[in-house]
């Protein structure tokens, strides 16, 4: 997997914004918690206003790193006791790093700053819930979101702010038919806000419309967000994403079925995240 | 009713599905009992639901069943925890509508309890909570956003397939003549999801569905056919 795992962040004080820089497409939970490192340290630093997340490559996230996702669950608690990780290994995994208090995508929710995204090339798993967990969404003309692993394994993300970003049927597209959606559909259905050819301008611009807010106008407004959240359920949801997260790394594939672990082990990471992405292109909607 | 069955999808096919919206119990009873039955067959992962004839649920001609709300039967078939809607919404396997022409009444709630819908561009979709007391509003929310779900509710306007899909309330529109195999296809491609990935997946969703009132908003179909009955009276 090319690139590093380090995450930069960049503070510009005086334009009162900051820029979370991820160093590699295929994030593993280091980056995830340099991440929220990051965050806190944002929302410490009141000369700060608005926060951009981008990546220093071509796509802001092909996905998991293959490797990293089976060893979250091994070095978590009780993981390496037997030959499989255990249960309560695989559900603090998800909760560490992903959906519980420290996990990114909650950390990313609360942000008491603006969150702004640049969607570009890939915007897969965690690309699209960065989306997702953001204020704001700008995509390159040539942004694709999707979820691969839902496709050869169930949904083992949150569905609550899916469905309320984009609705209830448009979601069964990314969870039940591995759909990949190009920028154009993603701002159709409420993904991204905009779609823009020279998306670093684009970004550009909305970070400093969003610096000239007064401070006290941003913090109320997020927490009348987070409000909305409470309301919403999206922390039931996110537990329960846990749940069945944790659930679904340790479930039977039956003997047709398309087995990413099995495939890596016999065909190596690189060969089973082409494979798992080739089953995707074919539903496509054309 | 007919059922067949290949590489983990089972496509139900009837002539349409128009009984549903003049209270047919048996008809409606026929079909909860078969998509329950599929969804806890293990070779089958998708149920496709499938009209033949021209119009997926155009206006029915004939009476209306003695099984109408607010009677008993009507609340155990279509309104109740067990009955056709809350089977479909809340079924442990994927289920796609496929819909050609007129989709009103009771054709329209198929739409909304399925998990995808894929329609042919002359598909025309009627709001159906005029008509029907067990309509759930918080499905149409969840589907379209509220500010839509409220237009095509108080204005009772039909939504062509164009803007059906535009409103999130279909996914792909294709020609008629398209549309069985473009249904078929995504059918599969769905199929190809584990199985228990698929169970997980939709018991995932229903979690989702509860939290947001969708089994609460089913509970109040006897008020709504009650509060119309007063209405009309």
């Amino acid at each position: 997997m090319e690139g590093t795992e380090e995450v930069e962040l960049l503070l510009d004080r005086a334009e009162n914004r900051a820029i979370i820089q991820l160093g590699r497409a295929f994030v593993t939970r280091r980056m995830a918690r340099r991440i929220v490192d990051h965050l806190d340290t944002i929302d410490a630093d009141d000369d700060v206003k608005v926060v951009v997340i981008e990546n220093t490559g071509p796509d802001l996230s092909r996905g998991w790193d293959p490797d990293d996702a089976w060893r979250q669950f091994i070095e978590a608690p009780g993981g390496a006791v037997r030959k499989h990780p255990s249960q309560r290994a695989r559900l603090e995994a998800f909760d560490e790093s992903w959906w519980g208090d420290k996990g990114l995508y909650r950390r990313l929710l609360h942000c008491r700053k603006v969150t702004v995204v640049k969607a570009v090339g890939e915007c897969f798993e965690t690309g699209l819930f960065l989306a997702v967990c953001a204020d704001l969404v700008v995509a390159g003309t040539g942004a694709r979101f999707a979820v691969p692993r839902w496709h050869s394994l169930g949904a083992d993300g949150d569905l609550s702010l899916l469905i309320a970003t984009v609705g209830l049927k448009r979601t069964s597209e990314l969870a039940f038919a591995g759909r990949i959606w190009d920028a154009a559909r993603a701002e159709r259905t409420g993904l991204v806000d905009q779609v823009a050819d020279d998306v670093d301008a684009t970004v550009d611009g909305l970070a400093a419309m969003c610096a000239s807010i007064m401070r006290d106008g941003i913090v109320t407004e997020k927490y009348a967000v987070f409000a909305s959240l409470a309301t919403m359920g999206v922390d039931h949801s996110f537990a329960a994403a846990t749940v069945v997260g944790a659930s679904l790394s340790n479930i039977h594939h039956q003997p047709d079925e398309f087995n990413f672990l099995a495939e890596a082990r016999r065909s190596g990471a690189d060969e089973a995240v082409a494979r798992s992405r080739s089953r995707l292109s074919r539903t496509e909607p054309s | 009713m007919e059922v067949s069955s290949a590489g983990g999808v089972a496509t139900v096919s009837v002539p349409g599905f128009a009984p549903l919206s003049r209270f047919d119990a048996d008809f409606a009873w026929e079909l909860r009992d078969t998509v329950v039955a599929l969804a806890d067959d293990d070779l089958v992962k998708v149920v496709l639901l499938r009209a033949t004839g021209a119009d997926f649920a155009p206006w029915p001609d004939g009476p209306v069943s003695a099984a109408s709300p607010p009677s008993p039967r009507w609340r155990r078939v279509f309104a109740g925890a067990n009955g056709l809607y809350q089977s479909l919404c809340f079924a442990k396997k994927a289920v796609v509508t496929e819909v050609a022409g007129s989709c009103v009444g009771a054709g329209a709630m198929l739409v909304l309890c399925s998990h995808l819908t894929v329609a042919a561009d002359d598909a025309l979709f009627g709001s159906p909570f005029a008509v029907l007391p067990e309509s759930n509003f918080v499905l149409a929310a969840l589907t379209m956003r509220l500010n839509r779900a409220k237009a095509w509710a108080v204005t009772d306007e039909p939504l062509g397939a164009v803007r059906a899909e535009e409103a999130g309330l279909v996914n792909d529109v294709v020609s008629r003549a398209a549309l069985p195999e473009a249904a078929a296809r995504l059918a599969v491609d769905m199929a190809a999801m584990p199985l228990d990935g698929m169970v997980m997946t939709t018991m995932l969703r229903q979690a989702v569905l509860d939290a947001h009132g969708v089994g609460r908003e089913f509970d109040l179909a006897p008020h709504y056919a009650s509060g119309r009955r007063a209405v009309e009276g």
